[in-house]
């Protein structure tokens, strides 16, 4: 394991015309941790992720991983595996060949799909359409194109979304096995009494700045995850 | 490698692209079967020499095998809208953040597909045809020339019109209007202003096909003119559709490609 920072916000701002979607982002993600990444609609989280995987241009400041930017990764699907939406699949083609198209293009091998769909519990569904997958079938598919290039590090944004309870509870099982694994994991998430139960470490984020981030507990301060969250989220504004 | 190995897997795997292959073999021989019964059926109004007997008149049925190329513009438009369509960008993308990589492989492959359906949609006019002037023993056989020269023009305008079809998706990113774009501008505008303004129509994408297809042909009726003796020679017209790639794929490039993923 490299002693670098595997995910790093140097002074991230974004701004769309005049307003500031996220603005002087600072904050560090340590390894081998669940991290989460929390904050209302609107608060900065996605357009965060979509600069640290170079999907947008940062206005100024810098979000790194392992020191780099994303796009100076040699092997970025070695190195990142990360969710951002669920509906990035081709409708007419099956869960195993939209795998194969994303596996070929990181020059990862056919039969690591395989792999990676069973270790989502998707196999028996894999020669089917995605049209015709449920949002947790989705959900759980894009996690396994997360996890083809085995990444050390995992960036997931609502990987819980869509997901029935009997899902989520698999997802919270899913992370904490990838974590124990040595994966560093970067999750965002409104699910908050799930995540409390996830997470170690926390960054909450409102109207485009951190407005909190440390270890749960610290986070927490005594409160639910949920109380804490709204108490942090209310006194900013 | 990577790149070309996922970009051909884009390709082939969607049953959209034997429909286009065979929308273009199809398009190939509407253009060329039926050619021979309309020169027969409309002979009274053709100018003197100007009917089936002529060996450069059924030159002129067989070169037109080359028009599936729309099919093969908007499989280069689908290659980039796809990607938007299906929301794969983002995953095209965290694999290979290097953009202009991503579209290099893109027009690649876009070029190496449009040669194949070109070659094999032109070889179905060509036969298209043969059938359509066998009812007509009247009809001149062609010259040996106009089968290489088709042939010849068809992989440069399948590699070229591939590549472009390419940057026009990447600059458009959204599929039916790239798509409907092409259409209209390809067989309506572009051929609206090659009859009625040959002058400029010759430099454009249609009047350089017909350019490299070396086919002589001369024909007026009202305000409307078709004269090939005017048109580039093939060369010149080669290096210029190449100029129209070279500058789509520069604009995309440049501009587009860009733009944030969302």
């Amino acid at each position: 394991m490299s002693e670098t920072t595997p995910i790093e916000f140097i002074n991230l701002t974004k701004d769309f015309g005049k307003s500031h979607a996220v603005h002087a982002l600072s904050a560090k993600v340590a390894r081998g941790r669940i991290t989460g990444f929390f904050g209302p609609n609107g608060a900065g989280k996605s357009t965060s992720l979509r600069c640290l995987l170079g999907l947008a241009k940062a206005t100024s400041g810098q979000a790194l991983i392992d020191g780099k930017a994303y796009a100076e990764l040699v092997d970025p699907l070695h190195k990142v595996g990360a969710i951002l939406d669920s509906r990035g699949f081709n409708g007419s083609l099956s869960g195993k060949k939209n795998l194969l198209i994303v596996a070929a293009a990181g020059g990862i091998a056919d039969s690591r799909v395989d792999e990676v769909l069973d270790l989502v519990e998707l196999t028996g569904a894999a020669n089917h359409k995605t049209k015709g997958y449920s949002l947790g079938m989705m959900q759980r598919l894009s996690l396994a194109g997360a996890l083809l290039g085995d990444p050390e590090i995992l960036v997931l944004d609502e990987p819980g979304n869509g997901l029935d309870p009997i899902g989520i509870a698999w997802l919270r099982s899913f992370l904490r096995k990838l974590a124990d694994e040595g994966r560093t994991i970067l999750v965002s998430s409104h699910q908050l009494a799930e995540m409390q139960h996830t997470v170690d470490d926390v960054l909450v984020m409102n109207q485009g700045e951190l407005v909190a981030a440390g270890k749960i507990a610290d986070v927490q301060g005594g409160l639910s995850l949920e109380e804490a969250f709204l108490k942090i989220v209310m006194a900013k504004k | 490698m990577k790149l070309i190995k996922s970009e051909f897997r884009k390709v082939f795997y969607p049953k959209s692209f034997i429909w286009l292959t065979i929308g273009a073999m199809g398009l190939a021989s509407l253009s060329t079967a039926p050619a021979a019964y309309a020169i027969k059926r409309f002979a009274k109004l053709a100018l003197p020499g100007h009917g089936l007997e002529n060996a450069d008149v059924v030159d002129g049925i067989y070169s037109k095998s080359i028009s599936g190329y729309l099919f093969v513009m908007i499989i280069g438009a689908l290659a980039m809208t796809g990607e938007f369509k299906h929301n794969t960008a983002v995953a095209t993308f965290l694999a290979s953040p290097k953009r202009h990589h991503v579209m290099w492989a893109k027009m690649l492959v876009a070029a190496v597909v449009g040669i194949a359906v070109m070659l094999i949609s032109t070889a179905t006019g060509f036969i298209a045809a043969y059938l359509g002037l066998q009812q007509y023993s009247d009809a001149a056989a062609p010259h040996s020339s106009v089968f290489i020269d088709t042939l010849g023009a068809a992989v440069v305008t399948g590699a070229v019109l591939a590549v472009i079809g390419v940057a026009i998706g990447t600059l458009i990113r959204s599929q039916t209007p790239a798509v409907v774009g092409i259409v209209i501008y390809m067989y309506l505008v572009e051929r609206l202003i090659i009859v009625f303004w040959p002058d400029g129509g010759k430099w454009l994408p249609t009047g350089l096909i017909t350019s490299m297809t070396n086919l002589k042909v001369s024909t007026s009726a009202g305000p409307m003119t078709i004269d090939t003796s005017a048109y580039l020679e093939p060369t010149p017209a080669i290096f210029m559709l190449i100029a129209y790639a070279v500058v789509f794929a520069l604009l995309a490039l440049t501009t587009t490609l860009r733009r944030d993923i969302d």
